[in-house]
């Protein structure tokens, strides 16, 4: 049985995943909602399967031990009161066990052994590591799409976002003769969340004035959603991302709206509070020399220009922005669009790390 | 507002048992990993799909579908390949295809140009060259 792995980034617009057999890797992008299923729906499910088709083979629909829920494009719409209330531990775990499923689903096995990588938002990481890991060491077993599926975990590690940037890095620095003990500082402006992590001589961030606040995308998407949608419609995201020029819902047919008056005052807006924040960040760095690596998708959107003026005055900083890694994405996990590109790169410096520490090396074999 | 009725299509196949037809139908039925459904539909679809789907999607469109079922089809040859041909696996079973289509873009795709060093795509080219000591070193943070 091929060892495989699995690396998770958990981020809050969408579960990023890398999955590799052994020999290459696939990517993996869904929405990160989960929604309970009723056993009442869940046994209309099972009838739906074998009466006429559909049923729980259908969609991404986990059950481990009593409990059932549905993941990603099949939570939504779906009621998630009872997974509204779970600790976050409990629905990363599920988050995971999904993209689990979805590489069995996809490699055709009913038996997996492999590793797993999970990237955390970083206050979860501070939180709810070792909880993780734990739960995950623990599941022998679950049933997606209809499908029992056994587990054999071997190595699980937990890392906090941003650190696969800096593996990555510093495999690319060692690959090139450079200094590999450099200190970098993560910049990742993301969907909930602008997160400032340092990394000092490479080794994890353990507290201030690493740190996470709500200044993802999401608050400039409140001001744009206002009368068309809620800020956090998946449809609207992805058409912002996209640069599209107008949008529309499936839950209001025959309706366009445009985009493009409406993004102007709520971009200044939203880069003032950024730059406030960035700026009190770096001041109260006490490194003279450092490596400011910039991630997530929505800096490749309009934050980028402004933010290259920004970073570039900073005294000491080298500004990478990661071209080779973005390259990397495409080529080894084939992710076409410039913006997936920038959302899968911690999440592929991540799978990266997890496959030359931990996959058996052919001088090993 | 008046309900349409939602036709549905059927598809019934039987087999002699001992056939080779009657134990693939028995290999698909039988297998715990596999839904009967989805394994068929999946297998026609990697067939028929583009055929299927001539004339009713634009070109840019038909380009994607064509390109999506042709991994399909090349995936499954690896899939094969390690299994039964172990001696030719180590190949990726996306060798040769290029990225999938961009259907739209905020910024310009890269794509890797001559002289450009080439991108390792397999866990046995990443760990070429590399000072396995050295890289657990560097790794050994978490």
């Amino acid at each position: 049985m091929p060892n495989y792995q699995i690396y998770v980034d958990l981020g809050m617009s969408g579960t990023k995943v890398s999955l590799c057999d052994g020999v290459t890797f696939q990517s993996y992008l869904c929405p990160p909602r989960v929604a309970d299923l009723p056993p009442l729906e869940l046994q209309i499910l099972r009838d739906q399967g074998t009466g006429f088709g559909g049923g729980l083979e259908s969609g991404a629909y986990l059950q481990v031990g009593d409990a059932a829920y549905a993941l990603a494009e099949d939570a939504e719409g779906r009621s998630n009161k009872t997974t509204a209330m779970l600790r976050k531990s409990t629905l990363a775990h599920l988050r995971i066990l999904g993209a689990i499923g979805e590489m069995a689903h996809r490699f055709k096995v009913s038996r997996l052994k492999l590793d797993i990588g999970v990237a955390l938002p970083f206050d979860e990481y501070l939180a709810e590591q070792q909880e993780v890991t734990r739960r995950l060491s623990e599941t022998r077993s679950l049933v997606y799409r209809g499908q029992p599926i056994e587990l054999e975990p071997g190595v699980i590690k937990v890392l906090p976002e941003g650190a696969g940037l800096v593996q990555w890095r510093k495999l690319q620095a060692l690959h090139r003769g450079e200094p590999v003990d450099r200190t970098y500082v993560v910049v990742l402006v993301g969907y909930r969340d602008l997160t400032f992590l340092v990394f000092r001589q490479g080794k994890p961030p353990t507290g201030e004035p690493s740190g996470t606040v709500r200044l993802g995308y999401l608050e400039y998407l409140q001001s744009i959603a206002q009368g068309m949608c809620k800020p956090d419609n998946p449809y609207l995201f992805d058409a912002l991302l996209k640069g599209a020029e107008t949008v529309a819902f499936p839950d209001q047919p025959g309706k366009v709206f445009p985009l493009n008056g409406q993004t102007v005052k709520a971009e200044e807006f939203y880069w003032e509070q950024v730059r406030h924040h960035l700026s009190d960040k770096f001041a109260a760095l006490d490194i003279p020399q450092y490596e400011v690596l910039v991630g997530g998708g929505t800096v490749l959107s309009f934050l980028r220009p402004r933010l290259e003026v920004f970073l570039s005055q900073l005294p000491g900083a080298r500004v990478n922005w990661l071209p080779e890694l973005s390259r990397e994405v495409e080529t080894v996990l084939r992710v076409g669009a410039a913006a997936d590109q920038a959302r899968f790169a911690d999440c592929y410096g991540g799978a990266k790390w997890l496959a030359l520490k931990f996959a058996p090396s052919r001088e090993a074999a | 507002m008046k309900l349409q009725k939602r036709e549905r299509v059927i598809l019934r196949l039987d087999a002699e048992e001992q056939s080779l037809d009657g134990q693939l139908l028995c290999y698909l039925k039988d297998d715990p990993a596999l839904s009967l459904r989805e394994a068929t539909l999946r297998a026609l679809k990697a067939f028929y799909l583009p055929w299927v789907l001539e004339g009713q999607q634009t070109e840019t469109e038909m380009r994607v579908i064509a390109k999506n079922t042709i991994e399909e089809l090349q995936y499954r040859a690896f899939q094969i390949r390690q299994r039964f041909l172990p001696e030719e696996t180590l190949v990726s079973p996306f060798m040769g295809l290029p990225a999938p289509e961009t259907v739209i873009s905020a910024t310009p795709v890269h794509s890797q140009s001559v002289g450009e060093p080439t991108i390792a795509t397999t866990i046995e080219e990443m760990q070429q060259g590399v000072d396995l000591v050295k890289l657990n070193q560097i790794l050994d943070d978490y």
